[in-house]
């Protein structure tokens, strides 16, 4: 694990900066609280993206001068991929009489469409989902699913792994069966949702 | 499913007993020659049954003892854990039929919907535990069942007074209970009429355990007319009475009449009314209108949901096996077709002669790589066939140049193929990526391999070459939505003529009832059917008795035929 902060910048006119763990990020990403998003490497922030790092709990200092540069609020594995528009933003809610946020979690392999806002808690690895998707705060989505285009995800659903969802409200409607993520990588092969992306970000330029 | 295009698909050989004899006549060059036998004519991938036989190729399974490809069609599954779609608690099979929960805290408790924000409290229910719901349902469902019925005795005698409209107040048990009775006294008095009969006299036995049983059946569907023509067959017949368990539409008098129910919409809005589907998500809820009040929906318990264990349905051979570690969701075994057939990949040679809108233009040439790959560690030889017009009402032609091709093995480790395929892409990559970045929204330049715009696809020759893979290169003519009632010209007529050789397929006969397609008719959609046919040497049993010294492996013929089906894309009117 390390931070996107110390950035190589080889030419200022390439679309994304790219760690030195290959994460490739969008010079048109709009980055929230930088110091407390980590990202495990591979992965892809693109253009018109917003990460919401800054919304993590406060230090149990009382005053708001926050300082704790070690709180995270956002978490993503190796080799995900965060599209255009989409909005990450860490789930809050009341907590003895504060608003508090939770931390969130996004796996390795994790593809989110265009456009979805995320506030779920947690999103486990081989995930895939569509554009458009709304998952509301506290949502749990379990390992190798995958979630149609346009979908809500109801607040505080717990998605089991191997589901395929869809609707508004989501409603499981299928499996993904046994040849989930199999194949692709391979040139000429296409990627395929819920395998490995990496051959996907490579190629991301 | 929706996909994006360009995808494949693949009919299951169960489904259509397609013969690898039979295919090696077949070429993309050489229309097949229509026969008598119905299983042998082209695929359709338009026909209504098409639906049912065509798979995506990562939801196959691989029989390796029958050497075949298994759907769910061909496979029997048997469940291996039951668990809790909510907090994935696995519950043991003893324990499945009853409610059983494993929290277990005080206090009043209520359900509430996070999307909507209904609560068990709009229709009147509290629970005392967060466990065993399903029974406390159950309990508090009672009292008003009972409520609502009066008395039985009451309805029955409303009912019997033959001219008065039968006044249905029944609850939904009490219909459920009327309708088995009935159904089982129908059965119990014409026994012999139906064999249906043996399940309801039965209930978990199997109807064929008994030689009695048995030879009912055999008689039931033997076509010889009846042995016993004194006995009259009488027709089953369906309940006439709500005593019997008949449900009249409209809803009950005790749910309101019409005019209530809409006088009611307008007071609380649309938003209150409860949907079609929140109806029919369970029979108790047929006749809810609302979302509030003592006549709302009523809950319905979630199911569990299962991990299962697939087996092939010809030699019971385990196809695929879950691991049985709780909270793990990997495969102990997985047989998956993708790991035992060709796998395809179709991409556009050259993108800008599709449409802005994305739709085919109809009459232009295209033309599509095809990307055979091969997953086997022998090399395979290939022959693809396909009808030069496609089946369906639009007829787009096509031309596979290089039909016949031998594809080389797979490397022994992953490992090796996986550098190879890297150090090939670095220099030509962002090809195969640009669909999955259009597909994000991502204005993706489509950079066409370096100097293969020049080339010319040839016919009989293959377009490029790796080690474990072929591609070819497909001629399409997209065809007209709303073809004229005469045939566009002689040359598509002779063809249709030699490809069935009778006289009623002649286009012109055939449109002549014809309606116009619209864009977005399932038949606007550009599929191809293409008979794949393998053949290759394949170590013989590597669990037979030592098979020589290494390298000495004997080997064995295998072939294997299906239809693939490649939908290439929408065409445009
Ligand atoms: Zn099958
Ligand atoms: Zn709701
Ligand atoms: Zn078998």
């Amino acid at each position: 694990m390390s931070r996107p902060a110390p950035v190589t910048r080889r030419s200022a006119k390439t679309e994304y900066i790219e760690t030195d763990t290959g994460n490739k990020i969008s010079r048109r990403a709009r980055i929230e609280g930088k110091q407390n998003i980590m990202l495990a490497g591979k992965s892809v922030v693109m253009a018109g993206a917003t990460l919401r790092g800054d919304l993590h709990r406060k230090s149990d200092k009382p005053a708001e001068g926050e300082k704790g540069g070690s709180v995270t609020a956002i978490s993503v594995g190796k080799a995900s991929i965060i599209s255009t528009d989409c909005t990450i933003r860490p789930p809050m809610r009341l907590s003895r009489g504060q608003m508090t946020f939770y931390p969130m979690r996004i796996g390795d392999n994790v593809f989110i469409g265009t456009g979805t806002h995320v506030s779920a808690l947690s999103i486990s690895s081989h995930v895939h989902i569509g554009a458009g998707c709304v998952l509301s705060p506290f949502c749990v989505i379990k390992e190798s699913c995958k979630i149609l285009p346009g979908t809500v995800v109801p607040s505080h659903m717990i998605i089991p792994p191997g589901s395929i969802v869809a609707g508004r409200p989501a409603r499981v409607i299928g499996e993904v069966g046994e040849g989930w993520g199999q194949g692709g990588g391979g040139e000429g092969e296409e990627y395929v949702e819920g395998g490995d992306l990496r051959p996907l970000v490579r190629s991301i330029k | 499913m929706a996909h994006a295009f360009p995808y494949t698909e693949i009919a299951c050989p169960c489904t259509l007993n397609v013969s690898a004899a039979d295919s090696a006549r077949r070429t993309s060059v050489s229309v097949p020659q229509a026969t008598d036998d119905d299983e042998e004519q082209t695929f359709n991938p338009h026909s209504p049954r098409a639906n049912f036989s065509l798979y995506s190729p990562n939801d196959l399974l691989y029989c390796d003892d029958c050497h075949t490809i298994r759907c769910p069609r061909c496979w029997i599954e048997e469940i291996q854990v039951w668990y809790c779609p909510s907090c994935l608690f696995e519950i043991p099979g003893s324990a499945v039929k009853s409610d059983a929960e494993p929290a277990q805290l005080a206090g009043p408790f209520i359900q509430t919907c996070p999307y909507c924000s209904w609560t068990s409290l709009d229709a009147g229910i509290q629970f005392a535990t967060s466990n065993h719901i399903s029974d406390q349902l159950l309990k508090l469902r009672k009292p008003r069942s009972q409520e609502q019925n009066s008395d039985e005795a009451g309805v029955k005698a409303i009912v019997q007074g033959q001219d008065a409209p039968p006044i249905l107040t029944l609850s939904h048990e009490a219909h459920f209970s009327n309708l088995t009775s009935f159904y089982k006294t129908l059965l119990n008095d014409a026994p012999t009429l139906n064999p249906y009969a043996v399940f309801a006299a039965s209930p978990g036995a199997s109807a064929y355990s008994s030689p009695s049983n048995l030879a009912r059946i055999i008689t039931m569907y033997s076509a010889s007319p009846s042995k016993n023509p004194q006995k009259k067959v009488l027709p089953l017949r369906e309940a006439l009475t709500s005593a019997e368990g008949l449900a009249l539409l409209p809803p009950p008098a005790s749910l309101g009449s019409e005019t209530e129910i809409i006088a009611r919409m307008r007071e609380t809005g649309y938003f209150d009314t409860a949907s079609l589907e929140q109806q029919r998500e369970a029979p108790i809820n047929y006749e809810k209108r609302f979302h509030l009040g003592k006549d709302a929906l009523w809950p319905v318990a979630t199911l569990l949901r299962t991990r299962r264990t697939r087996r092939c349905s010809t030699c019971r051979h385990i196809l695929s096996k879950p691991e049985t570690k709780q909270g793990i969701t990997k495969y102990r075994i997985k047989l998956l077709a993708s790991e035992h057939i060709l796998r395809f990949m179709l991409r556009p040679l050259n993108l800008p002669l599709i449409s802005a809108s994305g739709l085919l233009k109809p009459h232009s040439t295209i033309l599509y790589v095809l990307v055979v790959r091969n997953p086997l560690f022998n090399p395979v030889k290939v022959t693809l066939a396909t009808p030069s017009t496609t089946p369906g009402k639009v007829e787009s032609r096509v031309t596979i140049l290089c039909p016949d091709f031998t594809v080389g093995a797979s490397g022994e480790g992953v490992g090796n193929e996986v550098w190879d395929d890297a150090l090939r892409s670095s220099t030509s990559s962002s090809r195969q990526t640009s669909s999955a970045l259009s597909a994000s929204g991502h204005e993706g330049r489509h950079t066409s391999g370096v100097g293969f715009e020049d080339r010319v696809p040839e016919a009989g020759k293959v377009w490029e070459r790796g080690r474990n893979w072929v591609s070819v290169v497909l001629e399409i003519v997209p065809g007209s939505l709303n073809p004229p009632s005469i045939p566009l010209s002689f040359e598509t007529l002779s063809i249709r003529q030699d490809q069935s050789g009778t006289a009623n397929a002649v286009p012109g006969a055939m449109r002549e009832d014809s309606e116009t397609i619209g864009e977005d008719d399932e038949e606007a959609v550009l599929k191809i059917p293409v008979l794949v046919r393998m053949e290759w040497d394949a170590d013989a049993g590597a669990e037979g008795p030592e098979a020589g010294h290494k390298g000495e492996v004997a080997k064995e013929k295998r072939e294997l035929a299906f239809w693939s089906v490649f939908c290439i894309g929408r065409i445009g009117a």
